[in-house]
């Protein structure tokens, strides 16, 4: 009796992982489902004017040896939601809550230091050299620095 | 924050691409940092600085001057101002391949926001290169580190490798797809 019911129990068990490992196979497709609506974008704020018979010199004035007579068509453009990957932290103790803001502190300040370095010395320019506060243009000479980081910055706090 | 955003745009209003500090370009590295720069930019302050789309378009009419070649491929080490005198061009033989394959997510990007298909088409002929030769090249699935954009031949040389000089290339795969639907990158990339 005892025999039996300690089989029953492995069966119990192994229809469970066979259920669960069959719905766990599953899973890509059912979340697949989910992440299928595409969703429009907003509406594009209106197109910068270029005015090109300004009498300046445009590079979309030059006129081309080779021109393409017939454009690719831009492949539709959708928003898909995609599944969250990034690790779920629990929750966080005060000496790890401690630690954690004194490093961004300390990545903040060279962050700062840097900008202002590149700010003082070498403004408009592609690069400061971070000892002698030379400036440099190894990239054209059209504020590489500046242009560069302006995609992290409105994410930064006031610096 | 906000108000430094607002000046460090208004300093870049200031920038003159008819005047340069160099002799040759180097296009990936100018896409990357410029182009990719004024894009994500614009983006991440919603579009409300459209002078930052106009430097964006501005620098991308210079670039797309570099694919003005018999077989459309990117002068990657490019002499400008022959260019912008109206002198013709030919794609090099050797080049590298991240240089080459590290183009799509700016001018993909490029082409949604203007509107103007050039962009896009100028990276997807790329694109189209890449994934006709890759199984046939001496390590089907991967390109070598050096291409031939003259002859259109992605398969003969023999060095290979995901670090630097070909690492972007993989790189941008997966992003612009996420960034676009396309059948065409998809199936790079499962491949």
């Amino acid at each position: 009796m005892a025999k039996l019911s300690i089989r029953r129990k492995i069966l119990a068990l192994c229809i469970s992982c066979a259920i669960i490992f069959f719905l766990y196979s599953q899973w890509p497709v059912l979340d697949g489902e989910r992440f299928r609506q595409p969703t429009p974008l907003p509406p594009a704020p209106a197109l910068p004017k270029i005015d090109l018979n300004d009498g300046k010199f445009h590079w979309a004035n030059v006129r081309q040896h080779y021109p393409v007579t017939s454009f690719r068509a831009l492949p539709e453009h959708t928003r898909r939601k995609v599944p969250k990957i990034q690790f779920a932290f629990g929750t966080e103790s005060p000496k790890a809550r401690d630690e954690r803001l004194q490093r961004q502190q300390v990545v903040k300040d060279h962050f700062t230091h840097a900008f202002r370095g590149y700010e003082k010395f070498a403004w408009l320019r592609d690069e400061v050299a971070p000892l002698s506060g030379r400036a440099f243009n190894p990239f054209g000479g059209w504020a590489a620095t500046l242009v560069d980081s302006l995609g992290m910055r409105p994410s930064c706090p006031r610096i | 924050m906000t108000e430094q955003f607002a000046h460090a745009v208004e300093a870049l209003n200031q920038i003159d691409f008819s005047t340069c500090s160099l002799d040759e370009l180097n296009v990936f590295e100018t896409t990357i940092r410029y182009l990719g720069g004024f894009l994500s930019a614009y983006d991440l302050s919603n579009g409300q600085y459209p002078s930052l789309l106009t430097k964006a378009i501005e620098m991308g009419d210079m670039l797309y001057m570099a694919f003005d070649t018999p077989n459309r491929m990117p002068i990657t080490r490019w002499d400008f101002k022959a260019a912008a005198r109206g002198d013709a061009q030919v794609a090099p033989e050797g080049i590298l391949v991240a240089e080459l394959g590290s183009l799509t997510l700016e001018f993909t990007r490029l082409s949604q926001l203007s509107g103007d298909p050039k962009y896009y088409d100028a990276v997807q002929r790329i694109m189209d290169i890449f994934e006709t030769q890759q199984n046939a090249t001496k390590l089907p699935g991967m390109w070598p580190v050096v291409v031939n954009a003259k002859d259109l031949d992605f398969t003969a040389a023999t060095g290979f490798t995901i670090g630097g000089m070909a690492d972007s290339a993989y790189e941008y795969l997966p992003k612009v797809t996420r960034m676009r639907v396309s059948s065409t990158l998809r199936g790079l990339i499962e491949k």
